[in-house]
C-alpha cells in the first residue's frame, strides 16, 4: 500500500519524489512516530491512550516557559519529560488501581492537562526561547537528519525489547489473556501501569519534537495527535483488541500517514478534503485487514486438521 | 507407596463475604496418586484448588508440603513449590508460540545482551523435549491460536512438567474431549504418576474417575465428607455422597410414544463438513446425535436453526418443505436452538434472569413492542418456578448463578417461545449431576409432552440414557442409526469413530 502511495503521487505530484522532499516526510513523521510508539504499547494491552495530543501541548508549553524564565534547555527539557511521565503515571493508576476504562481515565487526563497547559501559558502561543531544542529536528548527523536518527533509534530499542525480552513477551502476554499472564506469576497490575506512564514519556517527547517543529509552544495545537497515533497504530496492523502487532506495524503505519499527508500537500489537495481521504484510508485499510484474516477468533476451538495431530 | 504424603490440608476454612466456601476441609495427596475431589457445583472444589495454587489465600488451617508446613500467598509460591494447575479454560496466550508459552514469566535468559534478550534457542530446545515427552510433536515455534483444543491441553500439561511440577491440579480437563483424546490423555496422567507426581483430579464424569482415580475425597456445601478408595466405591455410592441424598435412576426415563414425523432432512449437504445428511425426529422423541467432536454434529444442528447455508438438501417441516436462512425465520417456524456455549452465545450475561428468560420470546408475548414489566414479571417467574432454577432474585444478573441454574435459564428462554421443535447442543456440558437429573426430567417433561427433540452429547451414558434412537456421525456422514434397544456403547464408539 505505501508503494502504491508512493507511485502514485511521484506521478501527480511532480516534486514529490525527490530527496529534499524525503527528508521533508521523515521530519513530519517524527512527532507522530515518537507518540505513536507509546500509543501502541497502550493499545497491545487493550487500552487506549486519549491524552497524548494533551500531554504533548503540556510538555512542549511547559519546557517553552521554563526556558524563558531562564532555565537551562536541558533542565527544562528534563522536568517537562518528568511531568509528561508523570500525567502517564497517573492514567496507569487510575485505569489499574482504581479500575476505570482507559477510555475515561485517558480523557480525564486530557481535559486536566490540556486545561494546565492553558492556564500555564495564558492560552498564548511561547515564541523567542533558546533554540537549542531545535536541534532534535532540525539537526543532521553525517547527513542523516537527527530525528531519522532519534526515531530509528527508539524503534530499534523498542522492537527487541517487545521480541526478545521477557517484558516484551510479558506485553502480549498481557493483551491476549490477561488471566493466563496473572497465573504465570507476571504482576500485570505494575506492568500495564508502566506502559501507560512509558505513554506518557513518549507523549512528551514527541511534544518537545513538536516544540523543536515550530519553534514555539501552544497548549493547543498538538490536540488532535490522539487521534493520528491511534490511526497509525491501527493503519499499520496492531489489533486494537490488545496482544497482537508492536512498533514495526506502527512504524510502516506512520509513514503510510506521513506520506499520503505529505503526497496531498505537495499536489496541492484541499486541507480540509484531506481529512476526507485519511478517513476513507483508515476504513479501507480496517476492511481490507478483516478480510486478510477472517475470524482471527482466539475462542473458537476450531479441531486442527488431523495431519498435524500429534498425540491425539 | 506408605510414603510421606506431598501434600497435606488440615482443617482449612476459607470465607468470602456472606459465604463460607470452605470449612474445616482436609485432604491428602500421596506421591503417584491420582486424587480425585468430587462434589457438586459450589461444593468448594475451585475454592480449594484455588488456595492450592496460590490465587486466594486460606482464612486458616494448614498446608503441609512435604510433611513440613507452607504458606501459599501467591501463584509465583505456588509453582516454586511444585504446584500448578491446569484450568478448564485454558491459560494459554494464543498470539505466543508454545515455547513462549510454556516458559511465560520465567523466560530463560540469553548471556549475551547484558541477561536482557530472552534466549530462545534454548527455550525452543528444551519445550521440544517437553513435548516429545508428552507425545506432542510439534514445533515449539508453532502459534497457539493454530492449535486445537487436546492440543492446548498438551502444552498445558508440557508447561507443567517444563515447572518441575510435583503437584499437578486438573479441573474438568476432559469436558471438552472425546472419548479418543480422553484416553491419550489419561496416558500421560498415568506417566506423569509413574514419575512419582501427585494428581488432583476434578471432573463431573464419574464413569472416568473410576477409571483414573486412585482415591477420591467429597466435598458438599463446602464441608468435607469423606475420603474413599475408588475401586472399592460404586458409582452409586459416591454420587450420594455428592448429593447427601439417593438420586435414583440417573436418567428418569418415561415410555415416550412416538407420533408423525415433524423435522425431517433430506440430502442435507454443505461443502467440507457435511455430507447427504438424511434424517428425522418424530414428535414427542428424544433422538440422540452422537459422534466425535469436529464429526459435523454442530454444524448440522447450524444448518437447521440456519446459521450456516446448506448448498444441498431439503428440511422438512411438519410435512411441509421450508427454507431456513436465518436464525430469525428457524426461530418464527417454531424451532429452539441450545447452543453448545452457554456462556458466550446463550446468555446474556450481564442482564438480568427476568430479561434472559423472556427475550427470545418478546415477540410473542409483546407483539405491539412495547415490554409491560408486571407481564414479564410474572411469566419469568412462572419459568423459574416450573423448572425449579435457584435465583437470588428476577432482576439479578445470570452471571451470578451456578452453570446448572444458567442452562435451565437458557432451556426457559426457549420454553417461552413455545417451540415445536427443541434442538440441545451439549445440553449438560459442565453442570453438575443433581442439575443434570434435573434436566433430563426436563426432556423427559417435554418429549412426553409431545415436542420432538434433537439432542448432540459427547457423553455416551447420557445418549444411551436419555435417547429414544440414535443416529451418530462420522466426518460429515450419519454413519449409523440405532433405536435404544440396540444401541450400546461400544456399537457407538465403533461407528463414531468410522469402522
Amino acid at each position: 500500500m505505501l508503494f502504491v502511495i508512493i507511485v502514485f503521487f511521484a506521478v501527480v505530484a511532480p516534486g514529490f519524489f525527490s530527496l529534499s522532499n524525503a527528508t521533508n516526510i521523515i521530519r513530519q513523521g517524527s512527532v507522530l512516530a515518537l507518540a505513536a510508539f507509546g500509543q501502541t504499547f497502550v493499545i497491545l494491552i487493550g487500552g487506549i491512550d486519549l491524552s497524548i495530543g494533551a500531554v504533548m501541548g503540556l510538555t512542549s508549553s511547559m519546557s517553552a516557559l521554563l526556558m524563558l524564565k531562564g532555565f537551562d534547555p536541558l533542565l527544562a527539557v528534563l522536568i517537562a519529560l518528568l511531568v509528561a511521565f508523570v500525567c502517564g503515571l497517573i492514567n496507569g493508576i487510575v485505569t489499574n488501581y482504581i479500575g476505570l476504562d482507559s477510555f475515561v481515565s485517558t480523557f480525564g487526563m486530557w481535559s486536566m492537562a490540556l486545561g494546565v497547559g492553558l492556564v500555564i501559558t495564558e492560552e498564548r502561543t511561547l515564541f523567542g526561547f533558546s533554540g537549542a531544542v531545535r536541534v532534535i529536528h532540525d539537526g543532521s548527523v553525517l547527513g542523516i537528519p537527527v530525528p531519522l536518527i532519534l526515531v530509528f533509534v527508539i524503534w530499534a530499542i523498542l522492537f527487541f525489547f517487545l521480541r526478545r525480552t521477557a517484558g516484551g513477551l510479558s506485553i502480549y502476554a498481557i493483551g491476549g489473556n490477561e488471566e493466563a499472564a496473572r497465573l504465570s506469576g507476571i504482576p500485570v497490575k505494575v506492568r500495564k501501569t508502566l506502559i501507560y506512564a512509558f505513554s506518557g514519556f513518549m507523549a512528551g517527547l514527541a511534544g518537545l519534537m513538536f516544540l523543536a517543529r515550530s519553534n514555539s509552544a501552544s497548549a493547543i495545537d498538538p490536540i488532535g495527535y490522539e487521534f493520528d497515533t491511534i490511526c497509525a497504530v491501527v493503519l499499520g496492523g496492531t489489533a486494537m483488541s490488545g496482544g497482537h502487532g508492536g512498533v514495526k506495524e506502527t512504524l510502516i503505519g506512520v509513514t503510510l500517514l506521513a506520506t499520503l499527508r505529505n503526497g496531498m500537500n505537495v499536489a496541492g489537495v484541499n486541507l480540509y478534503l484531506q481529512l476526507v481521504f485519511v478517513g476513507v484510508i483508515l476504513i479501507l485499510a480496517f476492511i481490507t485487514e478483516k478480510k486478510r484474516t477472517p475470524g482471527r477468533a482466539v475462542t473458537s476451538s476450531q479441531p486442527v486438521s488431523a495431519a498435524s495431530g500429534g498425540a491425539l | 507407596m506408605m510414603s510421606v504424603p506431598i501434600l497435606k490440608v488440615e482443617n482449612v476454612t476459607k470465607s468470602f463475604p456472606g459465604v463460607v466456601a470452605l470449612d474445616g476441609i482436609n485432604f491428602e495427596l500421596m506421591p503417584g496418586e491420582v486424587h480425585v475431589l468430587l462434589g457438586e457445583n459450589g461444593a468448594g472444589k475451585s475454592t480449594l484448588i484455588k488456595l492450592l495454587s496460590g490465587v486466594y489465600s486460606k482464612d486458616s488451617g494448614r498446608f503441609l508440603f512435604d510433611g513440613k508446613e507452607v504458606a501459599i500467598h501467591s501463584v509465583h509460591e505456588a509453582q516454586q513449590l511444585g504446584i500448578t494447575t491446569i484450568y478448564q479454560e485454558m491459560n494459554l496466550v494464543s498470539d505466543l508460540t508454545i515455547a513462549q508459552n510454556i516458559f511465560l514469566g520465567r523466560e530463560v535468559k540469553d548471556a549475551r545482551f547484558l541477561g536482557i534478550a530472552v534466549d530462545r534457542k534454548a527455550m525452543d530446545a528444551k519445550s521440544r523435549e517437553i513435548l516429545s515427552s508428552v507425545g506432542l510433536d510439534l514445533s515449539p515455534q508453532t502459534l497457539v491460536s493454530q492449535l486445537s483444543v487436546p492440543q492446548r491441553q498438551m502444552v498445558e500439561i508440557a508447561k507443567a512438567l517444563s515447572l518441575d511440577a510435583r503437584v499437578v491440579i486438573f479441573d474438568e480437563p476432559t469436558a471438552t474431549l472425546e472419548d479418543k483424546e480422553t484416553q491419550a490423555l489419561f496416558r500421560i496422567i498415568r506417566l506423569l504418576q509413574e514419575r512419582g507426581i501427585g494428581i488432583i483430579y476434578i471432573s463431573h464424569r464419574l464413569e472416568e474417575i473410576q477409571q483414573i482415580g486412585n482415591r477420591a475425597t467429597v466435598l458438599r456445601d463446602g464441608r468435607y465428607i469423606g475420603t474413599v478408595r475408588v475401586g472399592e466405591a460404586s458409582i452409586d455410592e459416591l454420587i450420594s455422597m455428592m448429593v447427601g441424598r439417593e438420586l435414583g435412576e440417573q436418567y428418569p426415563r418415561t415410555q415416550h410414544s412416538p407420533g408423525e414425523i415433524a423435522l425431517e432432512l433430506e440430502g442435507i449437504s454443505a461443502p467440507g463438513v457435511l455430507e447427504d445428511i438424511s434424517l428425522h425426529v418424530n414428535k414427542g422423541e428424544i433422538v440422540g446425535l452422537a459422534g466425535l467432536v469436529g464429526a459435523g454434529r454442530t454444524e448440522l444442528a447450524q444448518v437447521v436453526f440456519g446459521i450456516r447455508q446448506p448448498n444441498a438438501g431439503r428440511i422438512n417441516l411438519f410435512g411441509k418443505e421450508v427454507s431456513i436462512s436465518s436464525p430469525v425465520q428457524a426461530s418464527n417456524l417454531g424451532l429452539a436452538f441450545l447452543t453448545e456455549d452457554r456462556k458466550e452465545l446463550g446468555l446474556f450475561q450481564k442482564l438480568a434472569v427476568r430479561e434472559n428468560i423472556i427475550h427470545a420470546a418478546m415477540r410473542k408475548l409483546f407483539p405491539c413492542g412495547i415490554i409491560r414489566a408486571e407481564k414479564e414479571r410474572r411469566v419469568a417467574q412462572d419459568y423459574v418456578e416450573k423448572l425449579k432454577i435457584k435465583i437470588n432474585g428476577l432482576g439479578k444478573p445470570v452471571r451470578y448463578l451456578s452453570g446448572g441454574n444458567q442452562q435451565k435459564v437458557v432451556l426457559a428462554k426457549w420454553m417461552a417461545t413455545q417451540p415445536r421443535v427443541f434442538i440441545l447442543d451439549e445440553p449438560t456440558r459442565g453442570i453438575d449431576v443433581g442439575a443434570k437429573k434435573e434436566i433430563y426430567k426436563l426432556m423427559d417433561e417435554l418429549a412426553a409432552q409431545g415436542c420432538p427433540i434433537l439432542m448432540i452429547s459427547s457423553e455416551l451414558s447420557e445418549i444411551l440414557g436419555m435417547s429414544d434412537r440414535i443416529y451418530v456421525m462420522h466426518e460429515g456422514r450419519i454413519a449409523a442409526e440405532y433405536s435404544r434397544r440396540d444401541a450400546t456403547q461400544g456399537k457407538i464408539l465403533q461407528s463414531a469413530m468410522g469402522r
